[in-house]
């Protein structure tokens, strides 16, 4: 396994300690409790926003999207939820997520998930929102959608993979060969 | 009891999923995919008959119950391919019970809840009915994930 030079997992877990971080996720219930919610999060996600990305693929295509996108708060919430969470996880055990190769493939996902929605707001939001009832969306309209569902099951997907590749696993890219 | 637990770890069906290499990992993913679309289903229109926002028709939001019941399904037979790998540890477990209780106690009264006529008033009753619907999904979210941590008899490892 080679060093990294950049991140040092030790340290985190440290301050983890410090603070009584570590302490709380390795208590009997910590690391339940926080899985639950962290999976919470994500069903509020997927209720709202999933559902939202469903519609502009032409599923209830009776509802308007600005009634739907009324919503979206409450997915924003459950993204929030998952990152208290999931950074809770990250700082408990770092070294458990950040060479494997599951959660590099999740947090890629996160990340074109994100990426697709700032350009969806920036380009497409605005007259998507306006769309009634019983409307299409506009084609281009439905790759962000289309983009959006499948970045989201990308992250459920290695999410649950997360615990098949603890160590002996060790992707680490920027570690280079020492 | 045990006897059937453990004649059931000896079918083939059970022994592909616990030792393949993708099976159990693929049934765990489509399940939880499937669970996240179920509570998903059930937050958004336990929100919508909360209250939270009366935009659209109570009556188009329905539409997506077909989304939420695919959901259903799927968290069903993959949670069956789960039990079977593991019937011993799942069943002697009081949480999983308690898991399918909250599940359908959330699918029953947030049927309640859409079957209550948005213009009657007083609200209350399906406003209650719905908030009630998404706790209980919640609980079996919990109720869920401790199942991992809380067996007491594992037959097969």
């Amino acid at each position: 396994m080679n060093q990294d030079p950049f991140i040092d997992t030790d340290a985190i877990v440290q301050w983890s300690y410090d603070v009584g971080l570590f302490g709380f996720m390795n208590s009997q219930w910590g690391w339940p409790i926080i899985e639950s919610l962290h999976f919470l999060g994500l069903s509020m996600l997927i209720g709202t926003v999933g559902l939202f990305d469903l519609r502009m693929l032409g599923v209830a295509k009776s509802l308007s999207l600005r009634s739907l996108h009324a919503f979206i708060p409450v997915g924003v919430a459950g993204f929030i939820l998952n990152v208290v969470t999931g950074t809770m996880f990250f700082l408990s055990a770092p070294a458990q997520y950040l060479y494997n190769p599951a959660f590099q493939l999740k947090a890629t996902c996160l990340a074109i998930a994100g990426l697709n929605m700032v350009v969806f707001y920036r380009v497409a939001s605005k007259s998507v929102v306006e769309v009634g009832s019983g409307e299409d969306v506009p084609r281009a309209a439905r790759v962000f959608a289309a983009v959006s569902l499948l970045a989201w099951a990308g992250v459920i997907t290695f999410g649950r993979l997360l615990t098949f590749f603890r160590p002996p696993y060790h992707w680490c890219a920027w570690c280079g060969a020492s | 009891m045990m006897e059937v637990f453990g004649w059931i770890e000896g079918t083939p069906v059970s022994i592909w999923v616990r030792e393949s290499m993708w099976a159990f990992p693929f049934w765990l993913i489509l399940h939880a995919i499937g669970m996240a679309f179920l509570a998903g289903g059930v937050i958004l229109l336990g929100l919508r008959r909360a209250g939270v926002s009366d935009l659209g028709k109570l009556a188009d939001f329905v539409r997506f119950s077909t989304v939420m019941w695919a959901g259903f399904w799927v968290s069903l037979v993959s949670g069956v391919f789960l039990l079977l790998a593991y019937p011993a540890k799942g069943m002697t477990n009081p949480l999983f019970g308690l898991k399918f209780v909250l599940l359908a106690s959330s699918v029953l009264l947030l049927r309640a809840a859409l079957r209550l006529p948005e213009e009657q008033a007083p609200q209350w009753k399906a406003r209650g009915l719905a908030i009630a619907a998404m706790f209980a999904v919640a609980g079996a979210i919990f109720a869920g994930r401790f199942l991992a941590y809380t067996h007491k008899i594992l037959l097969a490892y």
